[in-house]
């Protein structure tokens, strides 16, 4: 696929799932959490665009507000883990020797627990709920960022300017900030757009386990797992959100694949 | 009076697989307010590395012995903390390669006003500080340059914006690494004149690292050859050009084309460029002698008796060779 048609794909398939997610609270076609008994289990187009689950509720206006909610947790703990990844990420490549050593080793034990067990054991600790969530899935985005960081700045700081900011009397602190930070936040944006496909998977499995929102906030994982029972009855149920799951990560990857080709010179001089 | 910069026996090691290999030694030398000294030779002669030194920023595996004072403050295991303090206001140093020394995604008047703003100046006072130095190194239409990016910059440019830098914390001593290599001849003449005024206006020192006579001979008015990490040669520049007591500053002298200014030139008819035949010795296989011996058209077996010692001259003039006499050196 050209160049191009990435971008601009995947551009628009994460535009339109922010787009969704920021008019869902306002507007959706149904209110998403609205029980009707009488409706329930019917195909897509009989009653609403996408049909009616077990409880009658509207699937579409469900998907809709679980955008919201996906997108809303997978961005805040994308965040979350880039600040503090990044930060120990720079943190490590500028103090190098056993400070670099004992951050890298503990990244390390952290990335080896599987999200969803570190998940699991928040929640244990936590309780269920938004902020679990986050903080479960940002857990696991830390080592990644760190590091990305830690070597990518690496390479920054072998670069002259960095030899000429140090001649000038600047603190590595200063160095790391105005000279470093700056000169990888193309790296760290790419690698963001990715980590957040793989952050609205996690949500959505955490979710289908359990372990995400609350019901009757509505959620793509949960909707997933309350498919299962109807899976011959109603197989619209698990389509449904399967596909709306499968399309934002997609949009998200090809979105981070043309960006990353975009601040890599080297690969887009080989177009 | 005490002079601004005096190196005694300075030596720098540089670990590598084989071993702590000595790559500058019994380096000494003095400078004196205002004054300028060339550091010659051919690459791999540890001039980059001396000139790190000065500056406190020599690699992670690499170190320094021996002694550095600068206004009688002694560099050598100054912490680093200590030395930021020094650098960018009191040493000032230039580098190489204009293309890379600047950061790609600042501007080139916030990059310039850094300096001052970390000496506490306020945004606009630093604007404004950083257009009259602009200005000072002649870059052309400074007011639309300032809010530029380095890519949008010619080298020549991008080097008269690093000499803006290192002119902003008004330094004492400015260290120049080969700060022409990079540009062409034109652009060459430009920047050394360039260089040359500001020293003289700013009273600064300066040390000029090149491996080009031509650009020592312009900007510098004395000189110290150096070949594998040794000195072999130092006294004011125009003698050192003009009437070499090495035979390896004779060999440079014959190996460059004749672009040294007139007074400068070595006499010799119209020829092809001579060569030193062989290369540097490797800094793990030194000959036990001098240094230069297995390359030197005037080599005898005692040179190879062991490195021949330092010799100062009352004029003014050192150099390290066993067939030197004094009153070789012209009065």
């Amino acid at each position: 696929m050209p160049r191009h048609g990435k971008l601009l794909l995947g551009g628009a398939i994460t535009a339109l799932f922010l787009l969704t997610a920021l008019i869902a609270p306002f507007w959706t076609p149904a209110a998403p959490t609205r029980i009707a008994i009488a409706e329930r289990l019917k195909p897509p187009l009989v009653a609403g665009l996408l049909g009616t689950d077990q409880l009658g509720r509207d699937v579409l206006s469900q998907l809709m507000a679980g955008a919201t909610n996906s997108l809303s947790i997978a961005i805040a703990s994308v965040l979350l883990g880039a600040a503090v990844g990044t930060a120990i990420g720079l943190l490590a490549a500028t103090r190098r020797g056993v400070v670099d050593e004992l951050l890298m080793r503990a990244m390390d034990v952290v990335f080896a627990f599987p999200p969803i067990v570190s998940a699991m054991m928040l929640a244990a600790a936590l309780g269920t709920g938004r902020m679990t969530a986050i903080a479960a899935i940002a857990t696991f985005m830390v080592p990644v960022f760190s590091r990305l960081t830690r070597s990518a700045a690496r390479r920054i700081l072998t670069h002259d300017y960095v030899l000429a900011a140090r001649a000038a009397g600047k603190g590595s602190r200063r160095i790391a900030l105005e000279h470093v930070l700056p000169n990888i936040a193309g790296d760290i944006v790419v690698q963001a757009t990715i980590q957040l496909g793989l952050a609205i998977l996690t949500e959505a499995g955490l979710s289908f386990l359990g372990l995400g929102l609350a019901p009757p906030a509505p959620s793509w994982g949960r909707m997933l797992a309350d498919s299962v029972t109807y899976i011959g009855a109603a197989p619209w149920l698990a389509i449904a959100p399967g596909v709306t799951i499968a399309f934002s990560v997609l949009g998200l990857n090809l979105l981070g694949d043309a960006l990353s080709d975009l601040v890599d010179p080297r690969r887009r001089q080989g177009r | 009076m005490t002079p601004l910069l005096s190196v005694r026996d300075l030596s720098i090691t540089v670990s590598t697989p084989e071993g702590e290999l000595p790559i500058v030694s019994d380096m000494t030398f003095d400078l004196a307010e205002g004054e300028t000294l060339g550091i010659v030779g051919e690459s791999g002669s540890g001039k980059s590395l001396l000139a790190l030194a000065l500056i406190g920023l020599l690699a992670p595996g690499a170190r320094a012995f021996g002694s550095i004072r600068f206004r009688g403050e002694e560099l050598v295991g100054l912490d680093d903390a200590a030395f930021c303090g020094l650098r960018g206001r009191k040493i000032a140093m230039i580098f190489q390669e204009p293309m890379t020394a600047l950061n790609p995604t600042m501007r080139i008047g916030d990059q310039i006003g850094e300096m001052l703003r970390l000496k506490g100046s306020g945004r606009r006072e630093a604007r404004e500080a950083a257009l009259s130095l602009l200005d000072r190194v002649r870059l052309a239409h400074a007011r639309q340059r300032i809010d530029a990016y380095p890519h949008e910059l010619s080298g020549g440019q991008r080097q008269r914006v690093l000499i803006a830098i290192a002119l902003a914390g008004g330094p004492d001593l400015l260290i120049a690494d080969e700060p022409t290599t990079a540009l062409d001849v034109t652009l060459e003449a430009e920047i050394l004149t360039l260089l040359s005024e500001l020293v003289r206006e700013e009273r600064m020192a300066l040390i000029m690292v090149s491996h080009d006579l031509g650009v020592i001979a312009r900007a510098t008015a004395r000189t110290m050859v150096m070949y594998a990490g040794a000195r072999l040669e130092e006294g004011p520049t125009a003698m050192v050009l003009g009437r070499p007591l090495n035979p390896y500053t004779e060999a440079l002298l014959a190996a460059s084309p004749a672009s040294l200014p007139e007074g400068k030139r070595l006499e010799r008819p119209r020829q092809r460029l001579a060569v030193i035949p062989g290369a540097v010795p490797a800094f793990s296989t030194l000959p036990p002698g001098c240094r230069f011996a297995g390359r030197c058209s005037r080599h005898q077996p005692d040179c190879d008796a062991g490195e021949p010692p330092w010799r100062d001259f009352p004029d003014g003039r050192g150099v390290r060779c066993i067939h030197t006499r004094a009153n070789e050196a012209p009065a």
